[in-house]
């Protein structure tokens, strides 16, 4: 198994590399046998929760769940590459909104393209402005965002690289339905396989040993508030104290509903959890999703003097950036949820799929991933370009930064019920 | 020969059916391919040389005849449960840009301007509108002097990933035993179009399906495709008893689909003009492998146009209606084929005509209605008797056409207090409504659930007995009793059935439980008969119509293949 250099990657990216899989096969934290808990869906009433399907593998049908979808597994590679950049061991271009200058709202921090659910064509980036109060759409850097298309994705490669990687549109902009819109390019789904449905259960038993027919009112000075005293009761039309209630909560008018007291054991059947023979994370980075992109232009919009190499270097460097994101996203560890701890069950296998079916291994550690994102940069740099690592700085708006303000005094006052 | 190759990259196929987002696309339909062959062609300087090469390419394959598929079975293709996952929308804005088209029209006309002095006067006006523009932005980003009600809870939800508001999608999936499959055309030399353009264009594919159903393709040869017919089964375009429906294209699909596009540009939901082919295993076309029932697969079809829409458990009785009024039409005496009863007024037991009328089921929607009835021959019935019939239903015909309209030829059956049925003969080719399509109930088959309950023969005991023991024994002998009948209407040699399980209740949507069915028969004075529902599986494909049991010609008894197609039906309770 050779090491995957950058020199080999370039040559798959520019000829005839299919794509890269891996094909990760992964073991629950407590070892095999041992319970997790995949993500529930809403399926219905008595009907088991999870995303289940049946596979046929060597001739027998095998019961399979999903533990993590295509989404979630983007999700998690996002943030993966964004521990690497904030820990500087990998430099792409990422832009945040920065709340940190902003009253009573620093504790948001930043929140960058690779946390927004629509990457660079998020609704937060459309509300926040540069440092000369301009929206960052009508800046000179986000109009040529708004002009990207697949034969001229310069804007993206330099802004927001990752969105070439998970895809992006956008639909919500200033072209409306008609915004570009990019094909994902990496696609990671973790399943298991052999899997067989639990049981949970749950209760609680109240350390205060309070009684669950304990009569608990609405207080009169403030509905919000509890008591058990019939005369602080707030009361209804005929007089009666009002039994105490949270919208949404259980047990009105029982210690139950300010979470007191105990609560019965039950079994749940639906969402017990899975045991199974093993998982295995599918990855696919597919070359020829990178082999449909064009770069023609610069930022400015100035024709590139050297197209084609610019080309082969652009798409080598979004190749080694996702290689990177599969790399780290592994080295940082399978926690998936609550309960839903795997652990890889073998060495990292890197497939590459040629045009005529041929499959050929390689590995890769973290610090080669690294490097490999360097090299690529520092050829495309070469080539026109350049990756900036913060190409932008953007704050919000003041009317978004104003709402979130007024947001949180009223879930501070009990108004609202969503808090921010 | 020609051959498409496509693999899989991750083992999944992510494609909703093209009627049914909540159902996966399983084989993959031969347009999908074409469709999506034709968006790489135009992603990629269709109007260069090599793209008007692929062009071509593309225009010979739409001329091709639909392609033969290679591909796991559909039962083994591990269809997910779709499920319905909630994504973060993108269009809730705390910011609401000011509209810019009278600016950029204004600027476009000052570049536009030919002579001096209207180009500084369209420049004034662009000057002043960008003024006006620039401070409705500043507005529009500072913070709101006047704050409504609906404004402020829409701050958290764009700064907070969690928090945004979700639009629920399905993603239905399936994942094949071999995660590969192919499109060979067999009789079609290599020459037709060229090779290696195709090849450039198959390598360019990046999807089929969904975003995440990575794909390689490349063209192949018959050595490339051992692996994969060893592995897989053989689908071949089948107009006359194939079952599975997959859409091909027909030539001039490309201009068709470029067309299209313009309308609806990748935003619009669509459904892309296609040409609807049968298919079925390569195999079960040969009638000498299907084993023949009792009746004729060759029906005479009335569709319904119009009057009363009755249920399914009106069957028996717009059975006798129909054919009361063959017999008053009929020739005296009439011919023991309508009436079912020889010169002496006993049952007929050489097979008689089948009045059985057909109802909407199976499908998602379906309700069950009356849809049209069909009349079914005896495989064993002379030409005569089959004159005879259709002398009948002719002179039905021209009497609703004497008191009525002389150019229609609707037979109008008196259904009681509930109105009158409105029914016409289907006398060129095939209705378009799936349910009065002959192929829809003959198979071949090897799977098949009643549509309408079996009468049977013989009283098995109380099915509803309290008493466990007794219940099962009389689903033993009810199980007896469907056996015997189905005895009755296949050929003396064909095998008994592998599996036959008697329900109490529904087993296919739009059909009803027993119980809600009227006695059977209707005359009082008659033994009532049982009435049960039944899944029968045999072990090789049987051709229908199926009609079993002692109300088979009266329309009870009908029974729908079910393997592959449209029409499999989901699972119903014993």
């Amino acid at each position: 198994m050779t090491e995957l250099s950058y020199a080999s990657l370039r040559v798959l990216v520019t000829t005839d590399g299919v794509a890269i899989r891996v094909r990760q096969r992964l073991q629950p934290a407590g070892g095999a046998g041992d319970k997790v808990f995949p993500p529930t869906y809403g399926t219905g009433d008595r009907t088991l929760k999870y995303a289940v399907e049946s596979r046929r593998i060597e001739g027998r049908d095998v019961p399979c769940v999903l533990l993590d979808s295509v989404a979630s597994q983007a999700n998690r590679i996002e943030e993966a590459l964004l521990d690497a950049w904030e820990q500087r061991v990998l430099d792409f271009p990422v832009i945040g909104v920065d709340f940190g200058k902003e009253e009573q709202l620093q504790d948001v921090g930043v929140v960058t393209t690779l946390q927004a659910p629509h990457r660079i064509a998020d609704a937060i980036l459309r509300d926040s402005v540069d440092a000369d109060d301009q929206s960052f759409r009508e800046t000179a850097l986000g109009k040529a965002y708004t002009n990207a298309t697949s034969r001229n994705a310069t804007a993206v490669f330099q802004l927001c690289p990752t969105a070439l990687i998970f895809g992006v549109w956008d639909s919500t902009g200033a072209k409306g339905g008609m915004g570009a819109k990019f094909q994902r390019a990496l696609t990671s789904e973790i399943v298991a396989l052999g899997a067989s449905a639990g049981k949970k259960v749950s209760s609680r038993i109240d350390p205060l040993g309070i009684q669950a027919n304990v009569p608990v009112y609405h207080r009169a000075e403030d509905h919000s508030d509890w008591t058990i005293d019939a005369s602080e009761a707030e009361v209804d039309k005929k007089g009666k104290p009002l039994p105490f209630n949270r919208s949404g909560g259980e047990g009105k008018g029982k210690a139950s509903s300010v979470n007191h007291s105990n609560i019965a054991p039950s079994i749940d059947e639906f969402a017990g959890g899975v045991t199974f023979d093993y998982a295995v994370q599918t990855v696919v980075l597919s070359l020829a999703a990178l082999r449909g992109l064009r770069f023609v232009t610069d930022l400015d919009g100035v024709v590139l003097t050297e197209p084609t190499r610019a080309q082969d270097a652009a798409r080598s460097a979004l190749a080694a950036l996702a290689i990177a994101g599969i790399v780290h996203q592994r080295a940082r560890g399978y926690d998936l949820r609550s309960r839903c701890l795997l652990v890889p069950d073998g060495p990292l296998v890197l497939e590459v799929v040629r045009a005529d079916g041929r499959v050929d291994e390689a590995t890769l550690t973290t610090q080669e991933a690294n490097a490999l994102v360097a090299e690529a940069a520092t050829d495309a740099a070469g080539a026109g370009l350049a990756w900036t690592r913060e190409p932008i700085r953007l704050r919000p708006a003041a009317k978004l930064a104003d709402l979130l303000r007024r947001s949180r005094e009223l879930a501070a006052g009990g108004d609202e019920d969503e808090a921010a | 020969m020609l051959a498409i190759e496509v693999e899989l990259l991750s083992g999944r196929y992510a494609a909703a059916a093209f009627n049914d987002r909540d159902r996966v696309e399983w084989p993959p339909h031969p347009a999908r391919l074409f469709s999506a062959l034709v968006a790489t062609w135009a992603e990629h300087e269709p109007s260069a040389p090599g793209g008007v090469e692929e062009l071509e390419v593309l225009n010979r394959l739409s001329e091709l005849p639909p392609p033969e598929l290679l591909v796991s079975d559909g039962h083994l293709a591990g269809q997910r449960t779709v499920t319905r996952v909630f994504v973060p929308v993108n269009d809730e804005s705390t910011v609401s840009p000011p509209n810019r088209s009278a600016l950029d029209a204004a600027e476009a006309e000052a570049l536009r301007a030919t002579d001096e002095k209207s180009a500084s006067r369209a420049a004034q006006k662009a000057r002043s509108l960008r003024k006006r523009y620039q401070e409705a932005c500043l507005k529009a980003l500072a913070a709101p002097t006047s704050v409504g009600k609906g404004d402020v809870p829409l701050a958290p939800r764009v700064v907070f990933p969690e928090r945004r508001k979700r639009q629920p999608r399905t993603f239905p999936v399936a994942t094949p035993e071999v995660p590969r499959f192919a499109f060979v055309w067999r009789d079609v030399e290599q020459t037709r179009l060229s090779i290696p353009t195709l090849d450039r264009l198959l390598a360019r594919l990046v999807r089929l399906g969904h975003s995440s159903s990575h794909v390689r393709a490349r063209s192949c040869d018959a050595a490339d495709l051992d692996d994969l017919q060893r592995r897989t089964i053989r689908l071949v375009p089948d107009e006359e008893s194939g079952t599975i429906v997959l859409r091909w294209v027909a030539p001039g699909q490309v201009a068709r689909l470029v067309e299209a596009h313009q309308r609806h540009r990748e935003v619009e939901p669509r459904v892309l003009p296609a040409r609807f082919v049968r298919y079925a295993r390569f195999g079960t076309r040969q009638a000498a492998s299907a084993i023949a029932g009792f009746f004729d697969p060759d029906l005479v079809v009335f569709s319904r146009i119009g009057g009363v829409r009755l249920p399914i458990t009106a069957v028996a009785a717009v059975a006798r209606q129909f054919r009361r009024a063959m017999m008053s039409s009929a020739d005296e005496p009439i011919d023991p084929i309508i009436s079912g009863h020889a010169a002496d007024g006993s049952p007929f037991t050489a097979g008689h005509l089948a009045v059985v009328p057909l109802s909407f089921v199976g499908h998602r929607h379906a309700d069950g209605t009356v849809m049209g009835v069909a009349l079914v021959f005896p495989q064993a019935v002379s030409q005569e008797s089959r004159r005879v019939v259709l002398r009948a239903i002719g002179r039905l015909e021209r009497a609703a056409a004497a008191s009525n309209d002389p150019l229609t030829s609707t037979v109008r059956l008196a259904m009681g207090d509930a109105g009158v049925l409105e029914l016409e003969r289907v006398a060129w080719g095939e209705s378009d409504r799936m349910t009065l399509r002959p192929a829809t109930w003959c198979g071949p088959s090897t799977r098949w659930v009643t549509a309408t309950p079996i009468a049977l023969d013989r009283n098995p005991g109380n099915l509803h007995d309290a008493d466990e023991h007794r219940r099962r024994a009389a689903f033993e002998a009810a199980e007896a009793s469907v056996r015997e009948s189905l005895r009755l209407v296949l050929a003396p040699d064909a095998p008994d059935p592998d599996e036959v399980q008697v329900l109490r209740s529904a087993a296919l949507t739009g059909t009803t439980k027993p119980q809600r069915y009227p006695h059977y028969p209707m005359e009082p004075g008659r033994t009532q008969r049982v009435l049960v529902h039944a899944r029968v599986r045999f072990s090789t494909p049987v051709r229908g119509p199926l009609l079993v049991g002692a109300g088979r010609y009266q329309g009870l008894g009908l029974m729908l293949p079910v393997d592959g197609g449209p029409m499999s039906s989901p699972e119903g309770e014993p």
